[in-house]
């Protein structure tokens, strides 16, 4: 087994000489059978004549050897060699083909990824459809925020199943030095679980008391920023980093393909609207709901406008305005567009395929003459096909000579 | 030429028995053969090369190029052991064989 595994090596590393070798084996042949032809007698040119017809067919011998020692690496290798050589021969057409199908292909995977993070992939919350960001406005809209009392008494209320804040912001970082600014937000502690399915990858999330004078000191951290800025620290949690000229703790790594509620939020840090007076007085929630299943939308909005005008007399003559969480990423007109443009884009990817298609076929059109004139001077119909079988087995896919090979590849797809 | 085609399923046989007496070349096989079977079998060139270097192939040839005896280079096969044992194999599934046919014979 291994010896036949050397042999047929050595046939692939030494093609030239192994060729050589062959040629020496059977001209040796040739001349004993000469000289034993000469030794019973007959004349020199006699014999050598007599050996020529005696061997038969030199090269179809040296072909069926070729046959026996011919290895499935060694066709791969012709293959390519033959493509590249037809390549060579007509740069403008492999080229053309290529590019077509590279952006047939581009397009169809952008917008694949596009329809895949859009449509295919739900919210990664629990439950996505009952999460809302709620503020009080006129029918002209309003402050995005309301008073920490209405998140107080939001909270209280049986109108929502729970009630948080969220608010993006931009931090400024130092990293050893390096300073960077990144997406923050300022999110009470109870938010993750008002979102559902947040687990962190190290550390934990918020207690319910961080945010409080005295542990607000606290950050939580992307996934995205541990791996980028922190070198994946493995002892990151518990240790101090510098966010806004501020050194905070950070107690836990969030994973990276949690951003909330921004795009590009990748740090968390904890605030409280709990004890009057907050610390920051200037602040102002901005308020993350979760719907409860079982009452209906306008009477769980009925409660919310009565509690926060009986908590902020400023709410008196406001209504209710209400963004689904799902719908912050895609509305009514992305609903629409993104299944439009999609289709649009695989239409162009078959427009394009339609192309290549037509390009081999002209190209296999120009050989119509040389099959016409094998057909003139005698071969049979199944002997024409058989070639282009052949030809089309041994050179395997790679073949533009023969295009509906290449096609049925292409419209396969 | 008396009943060559019984030979073709043979020639592995042929070849392998040939080479357990001496390594030899192909050309010395394709004499050999003929003047053991008192000029009965002959091997074409045509079918012993393809099937000297199949044989090779499947481990059971090994040869080398050597100078031969009028000094020109010649490629000299030998048996390894993998074809000494399929020697044994074969020549015991020729011997049932033939007895088998022999004995359909006698009966008929």
């Amino acid at each position: 087994m291994f010896a036949a595994m050397l042999t047929r090596l050595r046939a692939l590393l030494q093609r030239r000489r192994v060729a050589r070798e062959l040629d020496a084996e059977l001209g040796f042949h040739l001349e004993m059978e000469i000289q034993s032809n000469v030794e019973r007698g007959m004349s020199p040119a006699e014999a050598r004549s007599a050996a020529l017809r005696d061997f038969g067919g030199i090269v179809q011998t040296k072909e069926a050897i070729r046959d026996v020692r011919t290895t499935t690496v060694e066709s791969i290798w012709l293959d390519v060699r033959h493509a590249w050589r037809s390549w060579r021969a007509r740069p403008g057409f492999g080229l053309i083909a290529a590019g077509m199908l590279g952006l047939g292909i581009g397009v169809t995977t952008a917008m694949f990824t596009l329809v895949d993070a859009l449509i295919l992939r739900p919210a990664p919350f629990h439950e996505p459809e009952q999460l809302a960001s709620v503020y009080m406005g006129s029918d002209h809209g309003g402050r995005t925020t309301v008073a920490p009392a209405v998140l107080r008494a939001w909270r209280e209320s049986p109108a929502f199943a729970g009630a948080e804040s969220a608010q993006a912001d931009t931090a400024i970082l130092d990293v050893d030095g390096r300073v960077v600014t990144r997406g923050i937000a300022w999110v009470t502690p109870g938010l993750f679980d008002l979102l559902g399915n947040v687990t962190p990858l190290a550390g934990r999330l918020f207690d319910p008391f961080d945010g409080r004078a005295g542990s607000d000191d606290r950050v939580l951290l992307s996934e995205d920023v541990w791996r980028r800025l922190y070198n994946a620290d493995q002892a990151i949690v518990g240790r101090r980093v510098s966010i806004d000229g501020e050194r905070l703790t950070v107690v836990g790594i969030l994973p990276a393909d949690f951003r909330f509620p921004a795009w590009n939020t990748v740090i968390w840090r904890p605030i409280s609207f709990d004890a009057p007076p907050p610390a920051q007085s200037g602040d102002r929630p901005a308020v993350y709901v979760r719907f409860s299943g079982n009452m209906p939308r306008t009477d769980a909005l009925r409660l919310a406008t009565d509690a926060s005008r009986a908590a902020d007399a400023e709410n008196a003559g406001l209504r209710p305005w209400v963004r689904p969480v799902a719908g912050m990423v895609l509305d009514a007109y992305y609903q629409r567009a993104v299944p439009l443009l999609a289709g649009g884009a695989v239409l162009v990817f078959l427009v394009l395929c339609a192309n290549v298609c037509s390009l081999l076929l002209a190209r296999f059109t120009a050989r119509r003459r040389e099959f016409g004139m094998r057909a003139a001077i005698g071969a049979s119909r199944g002997r024409l096909m058989r070639q282009a079988l052949d030809s089309a087995r041994r050179r395997g896919y790679s073949d533009a000579d023969f295009p509906e090979v290449r096609w049925s590849r292409v419209c396969s797809l | 030429m008396p009943k060559t085609e019984y030979l073709q399923g043979a020639l592995d046989l042929l070849v392998l028995k040939t080479l357990a007496l001496a390594p030899n070349h192909g050309w010395g096989i394709q004499q050999r053969i003929r003047q053991v079977s008192r000029d009965a079998l002959s091997v074409s060139q045509g079918s012993l090369y393809p099937a000297l270097h199949r044989l090779e192939a499947a481990g059971l040839l090994a040869s080398e190029m050597a100078p031969s005896e009028n000094n020109r280079k010649a490629r000299i096969y030998r048996l390894t052991a993998a074809g000494r044992r399929r020697l044994n194999t074969e020549a015991a599934d020729w011997e049932q064989f033939s007895l088998a046919i022999r004995r359909l014979l006698q009966l008929a």
